[in-house]
């Protein structure tokens, strides 16, 4: 029987509310039934693996992998380079954590399973890797460089997305003395893509190349590489790479899952759903990942915006921003986009319980949604014709 | 964000997203029946010309150089 398969991939710190509403929100899909209609997939690398030992966080995977539709993957070269004891994560989950032979024997082969699973029945022969970290403060960028070799390897055309940090992954002259040269990967992916003769693209947002000076000059035409970055690394308007998101390919980021349902369908764009989960000005997570979801939803993407974990700090009393603070205030973004078609804004309303905070008056166009809510937002077909549904965390 | 003069914003600077929330904002705030206006570039004016021309917004633009628009977008006094 086929069924609708979800796939979460995380490489940062998956924290014990992270787990529990995930828990939770996977229980709403009645996985434990005879006939359960989902299979989940996770892949975990990264900081993400100390969640298996940690007391406060392993019993919650113990709970979840009880269930034989939940199925995991941990980067077994990343647990021997974090010193994370193998054989005691296998004797803890040894019914659900897959460890075969295969995956055992071949550092790289974590990536080619998380290509392999993710590609399986997709319409185009394509992937795409949105990069939001910049190179050597973040360990991402080694990961998003092995999916990219993964797909080449597997004869798949690849596209990377740079955002927020993540264009300056790019930058040229790169001579970290002594870790991997994350510049030199991307030119010997596109060598080898180009051997191969398959497409690999690199797109980055040109908001964020203006912000971090690799722009210093008006631009009139859609793709233009910057004197300061490799050959083939384009920068373009968000809407360029919003364009790719409305085509069925799977795109992954560091911390982001795909939903695929049954029966295969070609004729919606995929959803997209946002998870705000910093507070609101300390960094650019927040106003980047508003951002792109107001881009997406002027494509006619289906877009949902949820706040959660601390991102729910960003909706909370009045934000009294002025021009000389030369920041856009996050409450009146969402009041003045709320009239957006395919824009929706939605409030976890056991993180803000959690924090003991409570939902702006001033904020009108929001939905307090808990857990089953989310579920059915994020998890469930609630559109005919939709085949896939892309999650990101911001 | 530079003033062209007294009431006519320079947003030609902005990319297409912060420009589609600004206008957005301004607009929440503008009184019905009022109208703000802004220069854009090429890029700029082909990206608000649809969201901006439905009800309660109606927006004309006017090339006045090479790359460089002058728009107006009025908000509907019937809503």
């Amino acid at each position: 029987m086929t069924k609708n398969r979800i796939f979460f991939l995380f490489f940062n710190n998956l924290s014990r509310e992270r787990l529990q509403w995930l828990k939770t929100i996977l229980n709403q899909l009645n996985i434990q039934q005879k006939s359960p209609q989902y299979e989940i997939t996770f892949f975990l690398g990264g900081e993400s693996l100390y969640s298996l030992l940690d007391k406060r966080t392993s019993h919650l995977w113990s709970k979840m992998l009880h269930n034989s539709q939940i199925k995991l993957y941990p980067d077994h070269n990343e647990l021997r380079i974090l010193g994370l004891p193998s054989d005691l994560i296998l004797e803890k989950f040894s019914d659900s954590i897959e460890f075969s032979p295969k995956y055992l024997g071949n550092s790289s082969s974590f990536w080619d399973l998380i290509i392999e699973n993710v590609m399986k029945e997709q319409f185009d022969s394509r992937i795409g890797l949105l990069q939001n970290d910049g190179p050597y403060m973040h360990r991402t960028s080694v990961y998003t460089v092995r999916l990219l070799n993964a797909a080449i390897n597997r004869d798949i055309n690849t596209e990377f997305y740079g955002y927020l940090d993540g264009v300056h992954i790019g930058h040229k002259g790169q001579k970290p003395s002594e870790f991997e040269n994350i510049s030199q990967s991307l030119l010997n992916i596109k060598h080898k893509a180009n051997d191969k003769n398959l497409e690999f693209s690199m797109y980055s947002c040109s908001r964020c190349g203006i912000a971090r000076g690799y722009i210093r000059s008006p631009q009139t035409k859609d793709f233009y590489v910057s004197d300061d970055t490799i050959p083939h690394f384009n920068f373009c308007n968000l809407n360029k790479i919003i364009d790719q998101f409305e085509k069925q390919h799977p795109i992954l980021a560091s911390n982001s899952a795909i939903v695929l349902f049954d029966p295969q369908k070609n004729d919606l764009r995929p959803e997209l759903t946002i998870f705000i989960t910093n507070s609101p000005y300390a960094s650019e997570w927040t106003f980047g990942g508003i951002s792109f979801a107001i881009a997406s939803a002027t494509h006619n993407i289906n877009t949902q915006i949820i706040f959660i974990e601390n991102g729910v700090y960003g909706l909370i009393g009045e934000h009294q921003i002025g021009e000389k603070e030369k920041i856009f205030n996050l409450q009146d973004i969402i009041e003045a986009t709320a009239d957006l078609e395919n824009l929706k804004f939605f409030l976890h309303a056991p993180s803000l319980e959690k924090r003991n905070v409570i939902l702006s008056k001033m904020l009108k166009n929001i939905s307090l949604i808990n857990n089953e809510d989310l579920a059915t937002i994020v998890l469930k077909n609630n559109r005919k014709g939709l085949y896939h549904k892309r999650i990101i965390f911001f | 964000m530079k003033m062209a003069n007294f009431e006519t914003y320079d947003f030609s600077d902005l990319t297409c997203t912060n420009l589609m929330i600004k206008l957005k904002i301004l607009l929440k705030k503008l009184p019905k029946g009022e109208k703000i206006k802004f220069f854009t570039n090429r890029e700029q004016y082909d990206n608000i010309k649809k969201p901006f021309a439905k009800d309660p917004y109606k927006i004309q633009g006017e090339q006045v150089e090479d790359n460089r628009y002058f728009v107006a977008i009025f908000k509907n006094s019937k809503r």
